[in-house]
């Protein structure tokens, strides 16, 4: 699953945004056009899942910094995400002779303002999810689609309602969905505290699959989102042998990360590969243990094979890299968000960099904050949003793509790196 | 007054990272007969900047090369004269279209060993290999990373099997020793 778009409304320095997004995704922007403001989107969404929805307003610096300081209470705060899947992803469902097959999920909240003060309310709370009816039909072999329909799931003053939308000509009742079926009345029943969203509660996980074949786990797409800003210096110092199993966002656990990966043969092969084919000359990766307590890494360069380099001597670049592999190829996330990923890296070795950003993409998204032109010249028009400010303040992002007086300048040899640099891209 | 020459060096002029990642492995290879070889990349470049390149190149004295892959056209002649009307410093002589794409190079490399290995299954031939025949090459055990893929195909590459298998690998290294 990945998001195919987003919508918010009065959110930090934007005011209503709707951005389409693809698998892999570059953000450039200039100082202050409100890169870091929309990354904080997934930011609050993963802490509404985590801490529930008054922590995430409060690690956000409370309502006054979370909404817009000049639209305020004028408006409602509203995030909407649009999840699409990847081919092969879904399992349809047979049922009554027809077959149902999701293709979309959309969650969508909205928090009302009091005209005073700061408090505020849920005014919307709902998810969608999308399925196509298909039924075979005589001379066919492929079954044919028939229409569409939805599982609606809102919460209104933390009571929960379940319906299903669909074409009065098929006929087919909310019993016949396994999902449905089984929790329906339950989730019914259920009531939310006060001020907590449906994106809380374990019950959203439900219904990210309507056939209960798999579950992948909806509200997990938010939980796992991992916003990386690695930080070298960390990654350089040992740490305890005890710790979770997930890179953290800033590569303070590098070493157990290894650790882990370097046990197992196929991974071990795997990350020495990827790391000798932007740095050749590492031979190879290992981790010390000191007193069966705490790790470090270290590596060997194929300019001395006698001996390893411990990872305080081992350069920032060569810290950066690894943790970009791992986090790329070996963390199970649907989406990773990587905070200016050229940090301390050689513009000669972006290239691959970036070549193996695209080819990560293809099982999980993929969002890169840059300054670096670099980047922009290997990223591909097609997977480049500009941040930028409006005349009254807002921030939007758009598609240099879609811009023809882009395509005239490109036409013209004036290339994608030096209209970022010069400002042109907008 | 002296002209200093490099002819010892070697440039070689690539696509982009596939490109890149397949020629570093021929470099032991190559330092037989260079002292320095560098390999740069010219997608995303301007002509302008890539002929004024070239220019310098044969300015320094030193060899080149520039690679290209055939892909969709009919012939390699056509494909170097189209080069050449954008690039006006380069040689002819000094352009090597690869056949078909450089996936097939990488293929090419397998020997029965290999493909054993890799769990790979097409004609020894691969002289008209596409980039999308590769893709539905990679086993499932290497789903997730295509680069990973072609890494692990380098390990066990064979320069002998190479030259059997592509006749446009087979012609570069020929067209190498006499520059």
């Amino acid at each position: 699953m990945f998001i195919k778009k987003i919508k918010i409304t009065n959110f930090k320095s934007f005011n209503d945004l709707e951005v389409k997004l693809g698998k892999f995704n570059v953000l450039i922007g200039a100082n202050a056009s409100g890169k870091s403001n929309f990354i904080q989107i997934f930011k609050f969404l993963k802490d509404i899942e985590n801490w529930g929805l008054n922590d995430a307003i409060s690690l956000q610096g409370g309502i006054k910094y979370l909404r817009n300081l000049k639209l305020r209470n004028s408006k409602n705060l509203s995030i909407k995400c649009v999840y699409g899947y990847d081919k092969n992803e879904v399992d349809p469902i047979e049922t009554r002779g027809k077959r149902i097959k999701s293709y979309e999920i959309i969650y969508e909240f909205a928090l009302g303002f009091k005209k005073k003060g700061y408090g505020f309310e849920i005014v919307k709370d709902e998810l969608h999810h999308k399925f196509k009816f298909f039924e075979e039909k005589k001379g066919r072999i492929e079954k044919e689609e028939i229409g569409e329909g939805e599982v609606i799931i809102s919460c209104v003053d933390g009571k929960i309602n379940i319906s299903l939308d669909k074409p009065e000509e098929i006929h087919i009742k909310e019993d016949d969905i396994p999902l449905l079926q089984i929790f329906g009345s339950f989730i019914k029943k259920r009531v939310l505290p006060p001020k907590s969203l449906l994106l809380q509660s374990p019950l959203l996980d439900l219904f990210s699959d309507l056939s209960l074949s798999r579950s992948p786990g909806f509200s997990n797409l938010f939980k796992k989102n991992f916003i990386y800003d690695f930080d070298p210096k960390l990654s350089k110092e040992a740490i305890p042998i005890t710790g979770k199993n997930d890179l953290e966002e800033n590569g303070r656990n590098l070493s157990l990360i290894l650790k882990n990966i370097l046990e197992e043969k196929i991974k071990r092969k795997k990350i020495i590969n990827l790391v000798k084919d932007i740095l050749p000359f590492i031979s190879d990766l290992d981790v010390e243990r000191f007193a069966g307590k705490s790790l470090l890494f270290k590596l060997q360069e194929t300019y001395f094979t006698e001996d390893y380099l411990p990872a305080y001597l081992i350069s920032d670049g060569t810290i950066n890299i690894t943790a970009l592999i791992l986090a790329l190829y070996f963390e199970k996330k649907p989406l990773a968000i990587i905070e200016e990923p050229e940090r301390n890296i050689h513009p000669s070795l972006l290239a691959k960099i970036i070549d193996m950003m695209k080819d990560a993409s293809g099982n999980k998204q993929i969002i890169v904050t840059t300054h670096n032109p670099q980047i922009v010249k290997y990223a591909g028009l097609e997977n480049i949003l500009l941040v930028s400010r409006d005349k009254e303040g807002f921030s939007t992002i758009s598609r240099p793509a879609d811009k023809d007086e882009v395509k005239k300048f490109l036409k013209n040899e004036i290339g994608l790196e030096e209209l970022y640099v010069q400002n042109l891209l907008g | 007054m002296r002209i200093i020459t490099d002819g010892n060096k070697l440039y070689i002029l690539v696509e982009g990272p596939d490109d890149e990642r397949f020629f570093e492995r021929l470099i032991p290879l190559l330092r037989e007969k260079y002292s320095e070889i560098k390999i740069v990349k010219y997608a995303q470049t301007k002509e302008k900047n890539i002929d004024n390149l070239l220019k310098s190149i044969k300015g320094t004295g030193a060899k080149y090369v520039y690679m290209v892959d055939l892909n969709d056209s009919p012939c390699i002649r056509g494909k170097k004269s189209k080069i050449k009307c954008k690039l006006k410093n380069i040689d002819e002589k000094r352009i090597i279209v690869v056949r078909r794409e450089i996936e097939s190079w990488y293929i090419a490399g397998l020997d029965k060993d290999g493909r054993k290995r890799l769990k790979i299954k097409c004609s020894s031939s691969t002289d008209n290999i596409s980039k999308e025949q590769f893709n539905n090459l990679i086993p499932r055990k290497f789903a997730d990373s295509r680069i990973n893929f072609m890494i692990e195909i380098l390990n066990s590459f064979s320069i002998s099997a190479a030259k059997n298998n592509n006749t446009s690998f087979s012609y570069f290294l020929k067209k190498l020793s006499n520059l």
